[in-house]
């Protein structure tokens, strides 16, 4: 049976960047805490190395090869971990990397790739092979490089359900060098009692070899747990009697009756063995997943339909139908619900990512710094995970280099030495919340003023608070590091950060004291594809505002709106005067509802506050969100669509964009005291929008 | 809708083809007005009643909105006003026609329909300029069939320059497929 492996490969570098994150967090725990499994980071070697060898990926595997060596020494403890050593292993998980990313993507890794890091691998292997007694058991016997070694292979009866077959044991090591394989079928019992899962066999294998024992040992590596092992050296008067045995019975003719003897049973187990594996993890393309959620939400809103007619039949006395309806749509809410849990990740995708970084940033910038990470179980939207990132990163870079002081000037003000930035992740209710904490010296409250007046953003006679100082850093152009460093200080960047976490729907805070330390808290939607809103009524048509912009409603009178000289108008909110925008002036619709029969919705958008006149609130809704520009064009003021439990289309309001209109079309005057609206509630704000 | 766009996408090469090709093409017909329309019927997805639709602020008069048709949102396209003809009101004879043209799903409003023809696609004729009530380069020409004059549309065309589609969209699209 010939089969196309190639259609494996992209299993193996999905499954080959699994391990070597697994190596990578465990060379940063081993260097962290100085204990680690070093078996674990040596299987984690061993598997990229086993897998590249099948799949042809040769760079792959003679790379690893060396670094396998390494790990290997040092799980046996000839080795210590040394920092320089640890910096090399790392280094050589750069380099791996780098040979997956490009194989996934078709590339040719240069020849170079990786050489010198191999060198340095290489010397720790020969470096300690000259001066280390130990070596000398591997290359006993080896005046003429080969060495014969006779294996006694017993497995337990329940290998097979392990997934592992003796066959593949054999096929490495006959990779090794010539083998003779003498199979013991003295276990196998009567047919009755045969358990065809079992196994029953165990065989002498008579090896011929270049390589030392422990290369030996390491094909054995998966199965050793479950198998009787013995290794003998055979001296070379008894080689003769191996050779003889060799040529009495040629490999080839044993294992093809081998293989026909046991070709179905196995075939039959394994794949019985392995179905439990495989269905742990499925890989599906995201597009399918998408798919069914379009699917489920467009079932949820027939559903909504079926219910709303069937409470109309229900006048009529019948109410059977209404009641199954009701449970129907329960049913379907729960489907959508677990379908949305297929899209959802846990941040430890995004988190793990970060111990290596502060660990390269840190150490390049001469400070400690220790990472700690919480609730890396928190489930996100995938999306919302591929598109956190990089604002993430940001945040966790600047904090180290900006927030965290030298070592020497945290012991004057008797900080401990190592510094701690937290990363946390929890859930708050339809939100998850991402902090980034420092126990640095926090954000210089004067030197941002000073720099924001400096650009014209803040104005000197004004009082501002401190948060809306912060907010000053997420304005674009703005950045107060002295000097431009390697790591950060570019002048891009947090405008970038809070660009891209709005853009997902999300918020950012910060809270600092000074001396103490800065904390950065995002608020995120658990998924993009449903939203809360607000349904609202203007002319007669439905329209959704994203609750994540409302920060309360009020009924405007004669007495609270004003029209200006301009002929602009504004609203009393609380002693603070708001912009307000009839939002039928910017849609161009024939609305006349009285001021005061009317309501205001007080919005945020980029930072702004404004009050938007409508008729009439019709209540929260859970919307799923389409897109109107699949076969539409990009409407100014719309981000989306929805559809309503009758089954009519509305439309998801854009602020952000309202308000760029407006302002445009002199419907609003940015310049309303900006302070003043800025200063408004801010707690309160973020409550609300919490709930 | 994946599947939706592509099928749109495979009619509408097809739909090319018949045009190009001396062959029996399909078409459906409708009315508008006074007189009788032709499309390709390897264009139309589906032919539905009116149904009241969702306005789309600051849009062109001749969007009347969206319309969800089996959740995907929809623009419906008024013929009559796109052709500057006199409105009418809608009545249950009102009919949308949904074409699936340049990988698009769009609704047009019509009078109502009247035919499925078939016809030789070597004998249509070209839209002579005489002034008619629509402009010539909405027409692909004249299908002359039993007693009748069929003006077959060029709905790319009439898409094209309805403003439904942005027009770096549009330029992305006509430059992808050569």
């Amino acid at each position: 049976m010939v089969i196309d492996i190639s259609q494996f490969n992209e299993t193996y570098l999905e499954e080959a960047t699994e391990h070597l994150g697994a190596l990578e967090t465990g060379l940063l725990e081993l260097e962290k805490t100085g204990e680690g499994d070093l078996n674990a980071i040596f299987r984690a070697a061993h598997s990229i190395k086993g897998g590249a060898g099948t799949f042809g990926f040769m760079k792959i595997a003679n790379f690893t090869h060396n670094l396998e060596g390494v790990l290997d020494k040092a799980r046996e403890g000839e080795l210590p971990i040394t920092p320089p050593l640890s910096a090399i292993l790392l280094q050589a998980v750069d380099v791996l990397r780098e040979m997956i990313d490009a194989a996934r993507s078709g590339e040719e890794v240069d020849d170079d790739c990786g050489v010198e890091v191999s060198k340095e691998l290489n010397s720790y292997l020969v470096g300690e092979a000259s001066d280390n007694g130990k070596q000398e058991v591997s290359t006993a016997d080896s005046s003429d490089g080969i060495r014969c070694v006779n294996i006694s292979f017993k497995p337990s009866p329940h290998l097979l359900q392990t997934g592992s077959d003796p066959l593949n044991i054999f096929r490495e090591l006959s990779s090794l060098g010539n083998i003779n394989v003498t199979i013991d079928k003295s276990g196998l019992p009567s047919l009755k009692e045969f358990n065809p899962e079992s196994l029953y066999y165990s065989w002498q294998i008579a090896l011929e070899t270049e390589v030392g024992l422990d290369d030996i040992k390491d094909v054995f590596l998966f199965v050793e747990d479950d198998a009787d092992i013995e290794y003998q050296e055979v001296n070379s008067g008894e080689r003769k009697q191996v050779e003889e045995i060799l040529e009495l019975t040629p490999l080839a003719n044993r294992r093809d009756d081998e293989d026909r003897r046991q070709g179905d049973r196995r075939q039959a187990s394994t794949q019985k063995e392995t179905a439990p594996k495989e269905t742990a993890f499925i890989r599906v393309e995201t597009g399918k997943v998408d798919q069914l959620i379009n699917l489920v939400g467009e079932l949820v809103t027939t559903g909504a339909m079926v219910s709303q007619h069937s409470q109309e039949l229900e006048k009529d006395g019948n109410d059977s139908l209404h009641k199954v309806v009701a449970e129907m749509s329960h049913h379907t809410r729960n489907m959508q619900e677990a379908i949305m849990a297929i899209r959802m990740m846990p941040v430890s995708f995004v988190f793990n990512r970060f111990p290596r970084m502060v660990r390269d940033t840190a150490t390049k910038l001469g400070k400690n710094v220790e990472l700690i990470t919480e609730g890396e179980n928190t489930e996100l939207d995938k999306t919302v995970i591929e598109r956190i990132v990089d604002p993430l990163t940001h945040l966790v870079r600047n904090s180290v280099d900006h927030g965290i002081e030298m070592p020497d000037e945290r012991e004057e003000s008797g900080k401990p030495a190592i510094a701690t930035v937290a990363l946390s992740a929890s859930y708050q209710g339809g939100n998850v919340i991402i902090k980034i904490t420092d126990d640095g010296k926090g954000l210089n409250r004067e030197t941002i003023l000073a720099k924001a007046i400096d650009k014209g953003m803040a104005n000197a006679d004004d009082n501002y608070s401190d948060e809306d100082v912060w907010q000053f850093i997420f304005e674009p152009g703005f950045s107060t590091a002295v000097e431009v460093t390697d790591v950060s200080g570019r002048g891009v960047g947090m405008d970038v950060v809070r660009r891209n976490i709005q853009s997902l729907g999300g918020t950012i805070r910060i809270e600092s004291i000074a001396g103490e330390g800065s904390t950065f808290t995002i608020s995120l939607p658990l998924t993009l594809a449903i939203l809360d809103g607000m349904a609202i009524d203007l002319s007669g048509v439905t329209y959704i505002i994203p609750i994540l912009n409302i920060i309360e409603s009020t009924r405007p009178t004669k007495d609270t709106v004003r029209t200006m000289r301009n002929n602009l108008e504004v609203m009393d909110f609380r002693g603070e005067y708001l912009p307000f925008v009839r939002l039928k002036d910017i849609f161009l619709l024939p609305s006349e509802t009285p001021i005061e029969q009317g309501i205001a919705i007080i919005v945020e958008a980029e930072n702004q506050q404004f009050a938007l006149f409508i008729d009439d609130l019709l209540g929260e809704r859970q919307v799923v969100i389409k897109s109107i520009e699949q076969n539409y064009k990009m409407v100014e003021g719309i981000s989306g669509a929805t559809i309503l439990g009758d089954g009519s289309v509305s439309l998801i309001l854009d602020l952000a964009a309202i308000m760029r209109k407006a302002t445009r079309e002199g419907l609003l005057n940015k310049g309303v005291s900006p302070d003043k609206i800025q200063g408004i509630n801010q707690k309160e704000k973020v409550n609300h929008v919490q709930q | 809708m994946s599947s939706n766009n592509s099928n749109a996408i495979a009619t509408k090469e097809q739909g090319l083809m018949s045009v190009m090709d001396d062959e029996q093409s399909q078409f459906l017909t409708f009315i508008l007005g006074d007189e009788v329309y032709g499309v390709d019927i390897l264009q139309v997805q589906e032919i539905r009643g009116w149904q009241s639709v969702t306005p789309i602020p600051n849009s062109p008069k001749h969007i009347r909105g969206v319309l969800n048709l089996r959740g995907g949102i929809v623009p419906i396209l008024d013929l009559r006003r796109r052709f500057n003809m006199e409105e009418i009101e809608f009545t249950a004879h009102t009919v949308v026609i949904v074409v699936n043209i340049l990988g698009r799903t769009i609704g047009m409003v019509v009078d109502g329909v009247s035919d499925v023809v078939d016809f030789d696609s070597g004998t249509l004729k070209p839209a002579p300029d005489f002034g008619a009530s629509i402009d010539a380069g909405f027409i692909s020409g004249l299908a002359p069939i039993g007693e009748t004059m069929v003006i077959v549309l060029n709905v790319d065309e009439i898409l094209k320059t309805s403003d439904l589609i942005s027009i770096d969209k549009l330029t992305e699209e006509v430059m992808g497929e050569k």
